[in-house]
């Protein structure tokens, strides 16, 4: 299992690694920006991508578009602090993300995505 | 030619064949010379033998890349004096930095590959090279790093690669093509395959093929998108003068603010009234 973790904060990327990786084996890499992760996309060919909503240009929502259109196994989980706002989980999920993981980020959420997605199977 | 497995490989060796990976990627195009990045990438991929030419092949054999290269400085000089003495747009003085910053975009084999191909087509070889030169021109005074500003040519001589070698004024479907045939290329930073299927989003999201806005469009794909859209004014014989104004309306609706402030600041204000009408 390959997973890209993409957000601009080293804090917030840390500890989504933790917290992945005390619940299923998996190899990690990481990306800041948009750019950085379209680029990690294609030579890391993750299986699961862990995506910041707000990231620098362009954002999460444009490269979840972009990858969903050119990558069709790719499973995209959106992170978000804006999480109550519900045209964003309806433009997440309409443009083909798997999940929305709510900041701050609980382990138990984590857990319920891996469980869902059956990621540790 | 001979076949060399993959741990006797050297930096400086020259590949004979192009070797795609099992989705079909290219990892490494024939007539590339071997890098340690490369022949790491290689053994990711788990790649065994590869062929390269031998020294004596190469020697023997004629650069087939030279011509295209040269051809492109040649027209680049025209263009530019076209620019100054018609368009009324002050490159003057960063002439000599654009042409050193676009010739060693020309280094970049498929950029080569390009500009051989679309050399064919006159407008097609034209557009590219002179909207390299007014987007080198606009990273010269943004004061981007050298880095950068040969990425941003890279990027402007290859927005339109997804044509086919024909320039062709409606197509909608060029963005996506030249975005796949970058991407797969590995030899290619994956801006500049971004800033090709970006180049004709606009920045209040009218634009196509996502219909991407502000914060969805990367920076150079705005300035790209801004000496696109002029130069497709000019191509259509719009008078120069009618071409910058209309461009130059459009901000905040097709264009980022920030990029149409740096397009008018290369205007030669003083000479806009004397240059000649409707040049093709």
């Amino acid at each position: 299992m390959r997973i890209l973790i993409v957000d601009d904060s080293l804090l917030m990327r840390t500890q989504l690694k933790d917290l992945f990786s005390s619940v299923l084996a998996a190899e990690f890499e990481e990306a800041v920006s948009g750019i950085e992760a379209l680029e990690k996309h294609r030579a890391f060919r993750p299986h699961v991508i862990i995506l910041d909503y707000i990231i620098n240009a362009p954002d999460g929502l444009a490269v979840l578009k972009i990858l969903s259109r050119i990558d069709k196994k790719v499973k995209i989980v959106m992170t978000t602090t804006l999480s109550k706002q519900k045209f964003i989980y309806k433009d997440c999920l309409e443009n083909g993300a798997v999940a929305i993981l709510p900041k701050p980020i609980t382990k138990e959420n984590v857990l319920k995505i891996v469980t869902a997605l059956k990621l540790n199977g | 030619m001979r076949k060399v497995a993959i741990d006797q490989l050297e930096e400086g060796m020259i590949s004979d064949q192009t070797v795609y990976n099992d989705q079909g990627l290219i990892l490494v195009a024939s007539g590339v010379t071997l890098t340690k990045f490369i022949i790491r990438q290689l053994k990711n991929f788990d790649i065994e033998t590869v062929s390269v030419k031998d020294e004596a092949d190469w020697v023997l054999e004629p650069n087939p890349s030279a011509s295209p290269t040269q051809m492109t400085i040649a027209a680049m000089k025209d263009i530019t004096d076209e620019i100054v003495d018609y368009r009324a747009i002050g490159i003057k003085k960063n002439s000599t930095a654009i042409e050193e910053i676009v010739s060693s975009a020309l280094d970049v084999p498929f950029v080569q590959e390009f500009m051989g191909t679309c050399v064919k087509d006159e407008i097609l070889f034209k557009h590219s090279i002179r909207t390299a030169i007014l987007s080198t021109n606009m990273g010269l005074i943004k004061r981007y790093s050298v880095e950068h500003l040969e990425h941003l040519a890279i990027c402007t001589l290859l927005h339109d690669c997804g044509m086919e070698s024909k320039f062709k004024e409606d197509d909608i479907e060029h963005p996506f093509l030249g975005f796949e045939k970058l991407r797969k290329n590995l030899d290619i930073g994956m801006l500049v395959a971004l800033v090709c299927l970006q180049h004709h989003e606009h920045y209040d999201g009218s634009g196509f093929p996502f219909s991407f806005s502000r914060t969805q469009i990367a920076e150079f794909s705005s300035l790209v998108a801004v000496v696109d859209y002029y130069d497709r004014l000019l191509i259509k014989n719009v008078d120069p003068r009618k071409a910058m104004f209309e461009t130059i309306e459009k901000k905040n609706k097709r264009f980022d603010p920030n990029m149409i402030e740096l397009f008018g600041s290369t205007i030669d204000w003083s000479r806009i009234f004397t240059i000649p009408t409707n040049i093709s």
